[in-house]
């Protein structure tokens, strides 16, 4: 199941050993389990219909589709915003962390305070917070404005104190809304780089919905794809090559399989919408 | 990781700059000078516009022969001020007292009304239907029964002023409270945060801004809630009001000692007024927009 990215010559060592990731090892336990899952809204509205999906322990799953194919639905379900109509959801007994395509940050509290809100609605002790939002900061590389007003900071910097929020609560499953959904296409790329590499740290499972098939393909051991009308599963592809503790970026991206799998992908959306 | 996040035009240019120092010095000197200028334009044009109809008022008086006491020379108002401020300290004190405290009475019920109805929503439901109609209520009809009840003073004049300025407090917080990002209460939500800790953490600072609108309104509607009230209550105690004073000037036809009264209330208005901007801006400016001015 492991396939090793290709490594160039003079490229940067790898931070992480290149060390197998449990989640390429044995068939994982569950992270989170979604059996004949339907959601049909108080207005009639059959957002989800019999939704099957499964997300092992530090997996990356990537779910795309069109817009109203009940993506989102599917995060909500998880993350118990809402409940399901019918079907069945279980968890893995940790944290889950929740990433908005928004940053989602209060405006008027410091990076730090807001890295540190969760766990501090949670009871986390202070000095554990501290510690904890620290180093979520130097994850993300915002240590040096951990003072400052989220309101000072680009669009990049706020979505990656929003990841840094997340990380804090050190969770199993991270959800991740289209979380570079408003960015450009080069922060959105190095942001990518950077949610792999702390993946490779810290090895969560995540379920990532997302527009971007290159995001997609970049960052998932399995991409979902899902249709509207009413919102289902149309197929799920297995990446040729899932992502690993490798963090040879610029070759993964321009890996010619991903690259004909996001072709691949691309093709069967163009039906589905 | 390169970090520009407060950098000012100056810095940013100074990091910029490969040599051509005289270059850049120039462009930095042409962006304070612009600043200044605008700061200055802002300052000069109320000032023009006062000059300038000050003067279509001495022009309109002199042309047309406008008997004094129905438009008063500007010569006249300025002696009458000065010369009558003595008797004038009194009635702005009792107005100042009245306003101000109806305001800060609307400020605080208003807030805590606000916040109760955001937190039980059926609060909200049974409440806000009679708050519209003590809005609607034609607060001039109203002040007699309010007479009748508290006596002919201060008393009266400060519930008039708190009535009137409570209603745009309660909305906009209100509103504020109400219109907090959806996702951050999502957020609140899922780490099992309490609504306490919701309503105070979260929706009432980002309810500021509103907030601060409402109170920018209350402060104009206090002082006519005051002035009103003393016109109906009148003199109150010995010690009358503006609003006292300026019927009774109108009524002996003193017409630049009416026109002093008005001015005063005027004054009165805007001082509280500005006091609340100013603490408004104090407390948004580092991080909302409306607080913010542009360029900066």
């Amino acid at each position: 199941m492991v396939t090793a990215v290709p490594s160039r010559p003079g490229s940067r060592t790898p931070a992480a050993p290149a060390a197998p990731h449990p989640a390429a090892v044995a068939p994982p336990p569950g992270a989170l389990e979604l059996v004949g899952v339907a959601k049909t809204y108080a207005n009639g509205f059959v957002a989800l219909e019999d939704v099957d999906l499964r997300v092992g322990r530090g997996e990356l799953v990537a779910i795309v589709g069109p817009s109203g194919c009940g993506k989102s639905t599917v995060l909500r379900l998880a993350a118990g915003l809402i409940a399901p109509s019918k079907g069945r959801i279980s968890k893995s007994a940790g944290d889950l962390a929740y990433v908005f395509q928004d940053p989602t940050l209060l405006a008027w509290r410091s990076v730090r305070a807001n890295v540190e809100l969760v766990c501090r609605i949670r009871g986390i002790p202070k000095q554990e917070r501290a510690e904890r939002s620290a180093r979520a900061l130097e994850l993300v590389g915002l240590s040096e404005v951990a003072g400052h007003l989220s309101h000072e900071l680009s669009g990049g910097m706020k979505m990656r104190v929003s990841i840094a929020r997340a990380l804090a609560t050190q969770p199993d499953l991270l959800l991740l809304d289209e979380p570079f959904g408003a960015l450009d296409e080069f922060t959105r790329q190095r942001l990518n780089d950077e949610l792999h590499r702390i993946w490779a740290v810290e090895g969560f499972a995540a379920v990532l919905v997302t527009h971007s098939l290159r995001e997609a393909v970049f960052l998932g051991h399995r991409i979902v794809v899902m249709a509207p009308g009413p919102g289902r599963v149309l197929s799920t592809y297995a990446s040729p090559a899932p992502p690993t503790g490798a963090l040879d970026h610029q070759a993964r991206r321009e890996s010619p399989e991903l690259e004909r799998l996001a072709l691949e992908i691309g093709r069967e959306l163009a039906f589905v919408s | 990781m390169a970090i520009s996040l407060l950098g000012s035009g100056t810095r940013r240019a100074g990091r910029g700059a490969h040599g051509d120092a005289e270059a850049m010095i120039e462009v930095v000197a042409t962006e304070v000078a612009a600043r200044r200028g605008r700061t200055v334009a802002r300052l000069l044009a109320p000032v023009v516009v006062l000059v300038a109809g000050l003067a279509l008022w001495s022009g309109v008086v002199s042309a047309f022969h406008v008997p004094a006491y129905l438009m008063p020379e500007q010569w006249t108002l300025a002696r009458t001020a000065v010369d009558e401020a003595g008797q004038f300290v009194t009635p702005v004190l009792v107005t100042m007292r009245e306003a101000y405290l109806g305001f800060l009475l609307s400020a605080v019920l208003g807030v805590a009304v606000a916040m109760a109805m955001a937190r039980w929503t059926v609060l909200e439901v049974g409440v806000y239907p009679y708050l519209l109609l003590l809005q609607t209520l034609p607060i001039i009809a109203v002040a007699p029964l309010l007479v009748v009840w508290l006596g002919a003073g201060t008393a009266t004049n400060t519930t008039v002023a708190t009535v009137i300025s409570f209603f745009p407090v309660v909305t906009n917080t209100l509103t504020g409270l109400k219109a907090t990002e959806a996702n951050l209460v999502d957020l609140y939500r899922m780490a099992g945060a309490g609504r306490l800790d919701e309503l105070l953490t979260l929706r009432l600072p980002y309810a500021m801004p509103y907030l601060f609108a409402g109170l920018r309104i209350a402060a104009g509607a206090s002082v006519i809630g005051a002035i009103v009230g003393e016109f109906v209550a009148g003199e109150g105690g010995g010690a009358g009001g503006l609003g006292y004073v300026i019927t009774e000037d109108a009524i002996q036809l003193r017409t630049p000692e009416l026109f002093v009264g008005v001015a005063l209330s005027c004054a009165v208005a805007v001082v509280l007024f500005g006091g609340v901007s100013f603490v408004g801006n104090r407390l948004l400016r580092r991080w909302h927009d409306s607080a913010r001015r542009r360029g900066e």
